[in-house]
């Protein structure tokens, strides 16, 4: 997604960022969770979160072809808030509109000063990509100051989400205006989660952009979103040449993900 | 009638106000703003304190170079200071873009590095163990001279160091200064990314030249239990794989996984070979024999550059794979004898392909003798020295010596590795506090401490792994407070050289390990000259970085515009500065293989009549065999980072502490239950664990993580109980792949 020097008007110009993860490259290394943990500000789970009840925002599930020893294949999923794009279950329960999707750039977004904590939309997610605080932020004495600054901690009794590390764009935003440019270059804005996979499995970009890779991989044969039959139209795209990966899709792989187990 | 409010009509009014009042927003309002103030930092009860993010008013960006394992990644730290305060910390860690080892990646621990400096576990004072997990403050004057009054007095027994590093300057500076004792060693850990230089001096006779695997050009790998996809080699290396393996055509990288345990890279490798435990040489063997009966290597070539492949008059390598027919290997293996062929043939026709045998940081490094047999696959593959396969790599000049050695480097200790020491013959041991990336179980260091009385000292800055054992724990700078260099990655073809500039100064507390090799040097009356002056890192680096530059060929890569240079077109100071601001030298390219001669039996180095490989596997009716496995950085105090919890806890994306996974079978047949506790034994111990059934595992296995037990900052005391690897099996030759255990439930 960095080459090229095609710059991207902001200005009136609608975007719809988007993912590809290739899962065949996907070695389940954790880069994206910790990076994503780490951007984020999400602070290490306590002695007692489990894996219903740590803060995840990126979390890596492994899936595989329900075989036993010694034909079994594994794949590692890696599973954030999938940004639906059509009528997101998430911003149609919450009642405090502590949900909204930005026009401009298609991007699901969490106000966690909004959310009273109901966990509706946790309910309605159908990906199980919606973490709820159950502990105040806490890090061990002095890790705060390595805090990133461009984003506010989330209190106790909130829901939060991956937003795409939107105060990345907006950091990408303003550095274009300082630049005197009204637009952000293609690659100037990309997550945190992406930028730290080693094998280059993700791929993001502007979905409405026909000349992108991301719009090039999302298109291709074996491209497949999760859960696709319920119409939520999900922006995160994945990809495999595996037709038992591609149809881990089209099952219940929300649960079947949760619980790390097999698919059959 | 009576005129006065009766007591109904008191109560009426006081019950209806009441109800009143509760439906006006009043009483909720109280409550949410007690609930409020029970979250905010001045409720007296609660743990919450305030926390304070740094300003993003004032970002810089500074680089460096990660010290975290051998790896050598380029790191870009992100860092904020406060207006008017000064104070500068770390905001944040990402891969130098364009770095020649690391490319801009980092792995999960290089990203949550920005925390280590405050890691629970940090030490903040010399410190005196004086029991299990309890120690006492010490100044470092007096741990200095209590450790050299031990140094004074184990005259009959040895002074050894343990560089988990080696090559840096420091790693000269301790030889430098164990050369200078009459009864020093100097002891580096077992590799599991790179080919042994001991192993192939044996088997080409190439000395000290190192070599590495050139898996650019490969288009088959057959990995015998080394973690490919699961934290091997350096970060370009494995995007360089991952990237070969999803490209069609001829240039598409097939990997095949020879392994017992259904690790993370046999999970996703192109075909996994579950051999039976302990038989990975015994395969290796098989596909040989396979390769010379099929004649599917050069077999003239092979006895003209060999006196030891067909020899007729003693032992050869074609009398021992003669034992090893397709059929027997099977038997042993548990592999069916058409499916070795298969491979064989494909490996052979498919090339350049490369045997690789590091071995998993959890369960070590294979046995010499294991090693040989891979070793020899190699050779008649044909990969020593040619592209895509085994290629040696330069070397880097010492601060000490030049590159071709002089008077000087007499005088420094030669490398040893924990096998070569004698059981119980060091008197003091010093741990340096860099990770090599592989576990060093304590036993087989602990096997080498004299029985008479011992002294350890440890320079790692944090209280975790074999830290843990050490009587003086003096810490050094933590992670982006220290000066060090970082030289070739183990796994390399080209030779590297990187420094590590400081981003922060280090505490007050912080023992700089030349400094203390220095004050020891001086209490012990070391003779002082420049020959054994171990002081000043910065004048170490810089007369090393001098001979780099004398050497006048290779690129520099300078980390700020992301741009190479030559660096003959660069002066010295250009040089140093490029490399003090996060750069790297590169070699032109892998250095010049020297006329080889093949010794596949390990030359004279080991009898050649005895080349024994294992391959009986399980032992006992009843027992079943402990695997242990890990990733890089199994036992530091990098892994046990808080942060960490995502993948351990949070998510079980990794298996935590003490956790194993068995066969459901397995598990059934045993009495556990999926979740449930359970005891394993061994010949050396008991360890608590949480079982996992996994219908992927090899039934009879034990598949254990090594994990520190650390999970979470409210639990960062020291061990707290025996960890899987503390119960592994240690053979003589310090390693520790294969295990028999029992499990019951707990």
């Amino acid at each position: 997604m960095t080459n090229g020097n095609q710059v991207k008007s902001l200005t009136g110009k609608k975007h719809n960022f988007g993912m590809v993860i290739d899962v065949d490259r996907c070695t389940g290394c954790g880069a994206c969770m910790i990076a994503c943990a780490v951007e984020n500000n999400v602070p290490p789970g306590p002695v007692d979160a489990t894996d219903r009840t740590g803060i995840t925002l990126m979390r890596v599930y492994k899936a595989d072809n329900g075989m036993d020893f010694p034909d079994n294949e594994s794949v590692f999923f890696p599973v954030s808030c999938q940004q639906c794009e059509h009528h997101p279950p998430c911003v149609s329960v919450c009642p405090q509109n502590a949900v909204e999707v930005d026009p401009a750039t298609g991007i699901v977004g969490q106000i966690p000063v909004r959310c009273l904590g109901c966990r509706y939309c946790m309910a309605a997610c159908p990906y199980h990509a919606r973490y709820f605080n159950w502990w105040d932020p806490v890090w061990p004495e002095g890790m705060e100051r390595s805090l990133n600054p461009d984003v506010s901690l989330r209190m106790r009794g909130v829901v939060e989400k991956c937003n795409f590390c939107f105060h990345r764009l907006q950091a990408a935003r303003e550095k274009a205006a300082a630049e005197g440019r009204d637009e952000i270059k293609e690659g100037e804005y990309i997550p945190a989660c992406v930028e730290s996979c080693p094998t280059s499995a993700m791929t993001f970009g502007d979905l409405l952009d026909e000349g992108s890779e991301v719009y090039r991989l999302a298109q291709s044969n074996g491209s497949f979103r999760i859960l696709e039959r319920l119409g939520t139209g999900p922006k995160i795209y994945y990809f495999s040449e595996r037709e038992w990966v591609r149809n881990i899709a089209e099952k219940d792989p929300a649960s079947a993900l949760k619980r790390g187990a097999t698919t059959d | 009638m009576a005129n006065g409010i009766s007591r109904r009509d008191w109560m009426k009014l006081v019950g209806g106000s009441a109800i009143g009042f509760m439906l006006t927003p009043i009483p909720w309002k109280i409550l949410d703003e007690s609930a409020k103030w029970t979250q905010s930092p001045s409720f007296p009860y609660g743990r919450q304190r305030e926390i304070q993010i740094h300003s993003n008013e004032r970002i810089s960006f500074s680089h460096t170079t990660c010290t975290l394992c051998p790896m050598a990644c380029g790191v870009r730290v992100r860092c904020a200071s406060e207006r008017g305060r000064g104070s500068l910390e770390a905001v944040g860690i990402t891969g130098t873009k364009g770095h020649p080892i690391s490319d801009g990646s980092l792995c999960a621990l290089g990203v949550a590095a920005i925390f280590l400096r405050y890691h629970p576990s940090r030490l903040h004072r010399p410190v005196k163990i004086i029991g299990h997990g309890k120690f006492v403050p010490v100044s470092l004057d007096e741990a200095i001279s209590d450790i050299a009054r031990a140094i004074s007095r184990s005259s009959c027994e040895s002074v050894a160091v343990l560089d988990n590093q080696p090559d840096r300057a420091i790693s000269h500076i301790y030889r430098k200064f164990v050369g200078e004792l009459k009864n020093g060693f100097y002891i580096n850990p077992p590799t599991c990314d790179g080919v042994p230089t001991r192993l192939t001096d044996q088997t080409l006779h190439t000395g000290d030249l190192a070599f590495g695997y050139d898996v650019n050009d490969a288009r088959m790998i057959v990995s015998f239990g080394t973690p490919i996809l699961d934290g091997w080699g350096t970060q370009r290396q494995f995007a360089s794989i991952s990237e070969a393996r999803r490209c069609g055509g001829d240039k598409k990288l097939k990997l095949i996984q020879v392994e017992t345990a259904h690790s993370r890279t046999a999970q996703i490798a192109d075909e996994w070979i579950p051999v039976r435990p302990g038989t990975e040489s015994a395969f290796a063997l098989g596909m040989a024999n396979v390769m010379v009966r099929e004649r599917l290597c050069n077999i003239d070539r092979l006895r003209m550059y060999s006196a030891d492949f067909d020899n007729a008059a003693g032992d050869s390598f074609m009398k021992l794979i003669e034992k090893y027919p397709p059929a027997y290997v099977s038997e042993k293996t548990g592999i069916p004898a058409d499916k070795l062929v298969e491979v064989t043939r494909e490996v052979a026709r498919r090339k350049p392909a490369i045997v690789m045998f590091g071995g998993n940081p959890g369960s070590g490094p294979f046995r010499l003798d294991e090693q040989l047999a891979f070793m020899g696959l190699n050779i008649l593959l044909g990969s020593i020295g040619t592209k895509g396969g085994l290629k040696p790599r330069g070397k880097l000049p010492s601060p000490y010596y030049g590159l071709h050695g002089s008077d000087d480097s007499n005088h420094l200790a030669s490398m040893k590795q924990l096998s070569d020491i004698p059981d119980g013959s060091i008197g003091v041991l010093i741990m340096d506090g860099a990770d090599s990336g592989c576990a060093i179980p304590w036993e087989t260091v602990e096997r080498k401490l004299s029985p008479a009385g011992h002294t350890i000292v440890s320079l790692a800055p944090y209280l975790a792994g074999n830290a843990v054992h050490a009587d003086y724990i003096l810490p050094s700078p933590a992670y982006l407070e220290t000066a060090d260099d970082v030289p070739t990655p183990s796994s390399a073809t080209v030779a590297s050289y990187s420094v590590v500039s400081p981003i922060f100064s280090a505490p007050k507390f912080s023992v700089r390990p030349n400094g203390f090799i220095n004050s020891l040097a001086e209490a012990l009356n070391i003779r002082r000259s420049s020959r054994s002056d171990f002081s000043g890192m910065e004048y170490i680096l810089k007369k090393r970085v001098e001979k780099l530059h004398s050497m006048a060929k290779g690129n520099v890569f300078n980390a700020e515009t992301g741009r190479s240079e030559r660096l003959s077109g660069l002066s010295l100071p250009q040089f140093l500065e490029r490399l003090k601001k996060g750069g790297c030298w590169i070699d032109d390219g892998p250095a010049e293989l020297p006329p080889i001669r093949y010794s596949f039996l390990g030359g004279t180095h080991l009898p050649r009549n005895n080349v024994p490989v294992q391959g009986e596997g399980n032992n006992g009716p009843r027992e079943l065999v402990l695997l242990p496995l890990g990733t890089r950085g199994v036992l530091t105090a990098a892994q046990s980072n808080p942060i960490m919890s995502k993948l351990y806890q949070e998510s079980g994306l990794r298996m935590s502490a003490n956790t194993v996974s068995v066969n459901p079978s397995t598990g059934r047949a045993a009495g556990l239950k999926d979740g449930g506790k359970a005891r394993v034994r061994t010949e050396n111990g008991t360890a608590y664990v949480m079982v996992r059934f996994d219908k992927s595992v090899m039934p009879g296995i034990i598949q254990a993580s090594v994990v520190p037990l650390t999970k979470s900052p409210d639990r960062a005391e020291p061990k707290i109980e025996d960890s899987v690897i503390d119960i592994c099996k240690i053979d003589s030759d310090s390693t520790w792949r294969i295990t028999n255990a029992m499990i019951e439930p707990a």
